[in-house]
């Protein structure tokens, strides 16, 4: 069969400072990601990422459209901001984001682009929806996808689960 | 409808094997006013849940896809989408008696809605949901859309029922539910 | 009771380049088909997946697209399904598409497609989502990804993956 679970990574009691897969097995054809968390107290919507621990941020390169509220806008930039949706601290102990990220032909010697299509969920008028594009210069094959933001901490019950798509 | 029975010995262990299964679908052979996938507690091989559905309503008024949880519909919801409809982007949130996710049409096409529900037992979270969803109508009706869900409690996931905003669902609607192992 | 899916039909890696790629006598054992494609192309040009040979005006779509800050909507027939709408003008654009087709084996409807896609080039980029209704009721038996006058470059992948349903 096609679709396999690698790895969930749950975050236990005390939080988490990131969530990463290594050794991401090469005998695939795409990679999914299903995130779903919260900071701890961070006030952001998003998560950064980098892949094989480069984060030299100009490696990187996405377009954002994004919902917050009524208002709808776009964004571009050379950083790893927008790596996965993810609910902001304040919003409360119950509320975890939700995406999907899928890279698409991950271990090959090409760059990489992959999507990103997230949510944060909210009782509130703080509500976030995201569409992300994103591209990775590097041609080295992806063997560790990092979720990780250095301003915040990854509350506890936040999940993440990767599949090989082969 | 549900899946076969596996083959005993010929069964997909949980480790290495696959991920992604294919639980039950609901194709309606004639119109119904709702449609729900029940016993969802029993579930516990999995750790996400993913609805495909294919729907069409029963007159021309009825154009959403609604749903609710264990039979609670009570202004426990709250729903954000994000949509164009090929002039302009619009985005609004709502708090309801249910999420309204995906397209229900009036008398010509299907609309289609890829629903995600992870971690969907975990007693310490509320039921969150996201959606890609659109529709392009014959009679130029068209709709691309994101959108986020949310059932303001904790408890275990028993059903989820699907409903069209009025009317009923057309024949041909079909509803089917995937899980995830995690 | 359960019953695994999300298979491998069929793939393609192109190891030269290529006007088109072709997927022919597709099973008809599935509900739906998720395809995922990536890849780069000699030149800017519009690309798409055209069903049964299918090359007539006859693929209706809604796009919403965001490129920097720009934001745009589009309502339109075309012939194919387009795997981008808004075709960027950097030079070396990277792009991805996910399409996900549903009831592709009824022979009583026409074929819904969602398209999820990103173009990334240097200083111009976009990402879009789309709907696309293939206005015919035969089953799908063939897929093709074509592109207008340019070709896709060596490297570029074709994956077509089966969901029971």
């Amino acid at each position: 069969m096609t679709y396999k679970l690698i790895e969930t990574i749950d975050v236990g009691s005390g939080s988490a400072a990131s969530i990463e897969f290594t050794g991401i097995p090469q005998d695939g054809k795409a990679v999914e990601i299903k995130f779903s968390g919260r900071y701890d107290t961070y006030a952001s919507s998003q998560i950064g990422i980098n892949l094989n621990s480069d984060t030299t941020t100009s490696n990187y390169s996405y377009q954002l459209l994004r919902a917050s509220n009524t208002t709808v806008s776009g964004q571009n930039s050379s950083n790893i901001y927008y790596g996965a949706t993810i609910n902001e601290g304040g919003d409360g102990a119950n509320f975890f984001s939700s995406a999907s990220l899928i890279f698409p032909n991950y271990a090959s010697s090409q760059q990489k682009t992959w999507s990103m299509d997230g949510i944060r969920s909210n009782s509130t008028s703080a509500q976030t929806i995201h569409l992300v594009a994103y591209l990775w210069t590097g041609t080295s094959p992806i063997t560790s996808i990092k979720l990780v933001d250095p301003s915040g901490t990854i509350a506890q019950y936040s999940t993440a689960s990767l599949y090989i798509i082969s | 409808m549900t899946p076969p029975i596996p083959l005993g010995f010929l069964d997909f262990p949980t480790a290495g094997g696959s991920a992604y299964d294919w639980l039950e679908t609901q194709e309606l052979s004639s119109t119904a006013a709702t449609i729900s996938f029940t016993g969802l507690n029993s579930l516990t091989d999995y750790k996400h849940l993913q609805v495909r559905a294919v729907t069409k309503g029963n007159n021309s008024s009825a154009y959403n896809l609604r749903y609710y949880f264990n039979g609670d519909n009570g202004l426990n919801y709250h729903w954000h989408y994000l949509r164009n409809n090929g002039s302009g982007f619009s985005a609004n949130q709502t708090s309801a008696s249910y999420i309204e996710n995906g397209f229900a049409n009036g008398v010509n096409d299907f609309g289609v809605s890829v629903i995600d529900i992870l971690d969907f037992s975990n007693p310490n979270r509320y039921t969150t949901t996201r959606s890609e969803h659109g529709l392009v109508d014959s009679i130029g009706y068209n709709m691309i859309y994101r959108t986020s869900g949310g059932w303001k409690n904790t408890v275990a996931l028993t059903s989820m029922t699907f409903y069209p905003n009025t009317s009923s669902f057309a024949i041909g609607t079909r509803l089917s539910l995937y899980g995830l192992r995690g | 009771m359960a019953e695994p899916t999300f298979d491998l039909i069929d793939s393609v890696t192109l190891s030269s380049s290529a006007s088109s790629v072709s997927f022919t006598g597709l099973t008809q054992s599935y509900r739906d088909l998720v395809v995922i494609a990536t890849g780069t192309t000699t030149s800017s040009d519009y690309r798409g997946i055209q069903f049964n040979g299918d090359t007539s005006n006859s693929y209706y779509l809604v796009n919403a697209a965001a490129n920097g800050t720009s934001l745009s909507g589009n309502a339109t027939g075309n012939t194919r399904v387009l795997w981008e709408y808004y075709q960027p003008s950097g030079t070396g654009t990277v792009n991805q598409a996910i399409f996900q087709i549903f009831d592709y084996s009824t022979t009583n409807k026409q074929k819904p497609v969602l398209v999820r896609n990103g173009s990334l080039a240097s200083g111009d980029v976009v990402v879009e989502m789309r709907a696309t209704r293939w206005a015919n009721t035969n089953a799908i038996t063939s897929i093709t990804f074509m592109i207008g006058t340019a070709q896709y470059n060596a490297g570029s992948t074709f994956e077509i993956y089966g969901v029971l349903g």
